[in-house]
């Protein structure tokens, strides 16, 4: 049997909408009700620098473990099986260690800036800040490009709705929901969804690889990945499997940068009330940030379990939109009425919270670093918020058209390192030496943001456009290093004429 | 069961395990802290 045509059915009822609807309501009811508290542009980007540890977690791990984690996450466990493991014990050891040591994030947080590209402007000039704002949000919202698939192809495998008018109403109607509260309420409505989905999530995901468990047996899980998959099912450094290169690529990825490169992860370092904060919310979020790998994968390998052995499928295990949508539906087939409503809540909340989280930074970054340095003085707070607001209002509507055109040619997880790429591995050399190396300058900031640029080649699109084939670790990881030893070559050839000293602000 | 699929099965477990202990810690803290939030806005605007 083929996994692209299998039939959506559903044990969904009219309850689990009832759920649903309700859940999503009161979200948003909740962001309309904190517009209030609202009263300036650090309220409405880092919630005026209010939160305490646990809501600090419970914000980190709820937008971190959206939907699209969940999607994403399950097609890496549904093709690498207990392998693709790795990637979430990498993301949870380096989170552990960030937040012991304080590494990038901490100095972030005493010097007070709302973003990354802030940090530039300081460190810099507000030409490396605007060059570095324009390509964050560029990369940002190209890896969020697909999100809104990632949904569509949720809802019809967990809800068995099988006509795409449908799906393309629920996804318009929920990118509405999303912007009316975050364009309201900003971080502070953010915030309080996040905590909720937090708890929902967290244990409707556990929930849910207990039912799995219960209905498929962990022996005959493993036996069917070594089945189906062999030997590169479990071990990641197989020569057939992941292999060391995209071992280390995850470790910069799902690693370092996820956790202390990624705007929306350092937002909630910036909005920590104190240093210590920080240090606290990642030493604890590390264990989310292993299991948003980890959990979802699972639930991908029971998918294959579920699909080998009860419905004999052996095709189409390659194709990425049939093996996103197949733990959809498989937890659609085994999981009961109501607890599917309920997961089906939380999955939606939770794919309302990445989007909120993700529209608020880019638009604030657009906003506060490249529209604020270029009009300087002239804007008001009043000024800054609206225009954040126009542009979440923007990019929601660009993401509406993206889904529904660009062809997904490879694992969502891999597009997304790789459109996340086009940003990260420039910025990570700009924050590690501007951080931590007093003779880094301009010049080289320059060049390891446009070295970092080369990562689009990763994209499989971009490939077959210039007629190469190459895979997208290689290309970020060589993106990478060129922009580590252009920064410094840049800067010890064309040092900063009146260095700035940050010292004072980082003590 | 030995090798990797031990080590993953121990890997999985622990996680799971440990992070529905912090699920519970940070679910009760959480709300504690969105209340202190709440004021600590309410307080701060003009």
């Amino acid at each position: 049997m083929d996994l692209r045509h299998l039939a959506l059915t559903s044990n969904f009822s009219g309850f689990d909408w009832g759920i649903v609807a309700f859940y999503l309501l009161a979200t948003v009811a909740i962001g309309v009700y904190v517009n209030r508290y609202v009263g300036n542009m650090g309220d409405y980007v880092v919630a005026g620098r209010s939160l305490n540890s646990y809501i600090a977690i419970a914000t980190m791990v709820g937008s971190e473990l959206g939907l699209v984690t969940v999607m994403y996450a399950a097609q890496k466990g549904f093709t690498g099986g207990f392998a693709a493991f790795h990637i979430g014990l990498v993301a949870g050891v380096v989170t552990l260690i960030i937040g012991m040591t304080g590494f990038i994030v901490v100095p972030l947080r005493r010097l007070k800036v709302l973003t990354i590209p802030e940090f530039y402007g300081q460190r810099f000039s507000p030409g490396v800040r605007i060059l570095g704002a324009i390509m964050l949000a560029v990369s940002g919202i190209l890896n969020m490009g697909l999100f809104l698939k990632a949904g569509a192809l949720f809802v019809t495998g967990l809800t068995g709705l099988n006509d795409p008018e449908h799906v393309k109403i629920i996804m318009t109607l929920l990118i509405v929901l999303v912007l009316v509260y975050t364009i309201l309420g900003g971080m502070v409505s953010v915030v309080m969804t996040d905590y909720a989905q937090f708890c929902v999530l967290s244990f409707g995901m556990i929930l849910a690889c207990g039912f799995a468990i219960y209905r498929l047996g962990w022996g005959h899980i493993m036996d069917t990945v070594q089945e189906v998959h062999g030997d590169k099912g479990f071990n990641p450094f197989h020569r057939d499997g992941f292999g060391p290169s995209y071992i280390v690529w995850m470790i910069f990825t799902a690693g370092i940068v996820s956790c202390a490169v990624w705007q929306t992860a350092v937002m909630r370092a910036c909005s920590a009330s104190s240093t210590d904060v920080v240090k606290k919310l990642y030493a604890w979020s590390s264990i989310g940030f292993l299991i948003r790998f980890i959990v979802p994968m699972f639930l991908g390998i029971c998918a294959l379990t579920y699909f080998s052995t009860v419905h004999g499928v052996t095709e189409g295990l390659d194709d990425s939109e049939a093996t996103m949508q197949a733990m959809p539906i498989f937890l659609g087939q085994i999981l009961p009425v109501g607890v599917i409503g309920l997961i089906a809540a939380g999955m939606l909340a939770a794919f309302m919270s990445t989007h909120d989280s993700y529209l608020l930074c880019w638009a604030s970054v657009l906003a506060h670093d490249v529209v604020g340095p270029i009009a300087g003085e002239r804007l008001t707070e009043q000024n800054r918020l609206t225009i954040a607001r126009a542009f979440i209002l923007i990019i929601g509507v660009f993401l509406l058209i993206w889904s529904l055109w660009y062809p997904l040619r490879q694992d969502l997880w891999d597009y997304m390192a790789v459109t996340g790429a086009i940003y990260f591995t420039g910025a990570f050399a700009v924050l590690l030496f501007g951080l931590y190396w007093k003779r880094a300058s301009c010049v080289g900031a320059y060049f390891a943001l446009v070295a970092g640029g080369l990562s689009v080649l990763g994209l499989k699109g971009v490939q077959e456009w210039f007629g190469f084939e190459q895979s997208s670790e290689i290309i970020g990881l060589t993106a990478a290093a060129s922009a580590l030893v252009l920064m410094v070559i840049g800067s010890l050839i064309f040092p900063d004429k009146n260095p700035k000293d940050l010292n004072g602000e980082l003590a | 069961m030995t090798g990797w699929p031990l080590f993953w099965s121990v890997v999985f477990g622990v996680a799971v395990s440990v992070f529905a202990f912090v699920a519970i810690v940070v679910a009760i803290g959480g709300y504690k802290d969105v209340k202190i939030m709440l004021d600590r806005l309410k307080s701060e605007k003009p």
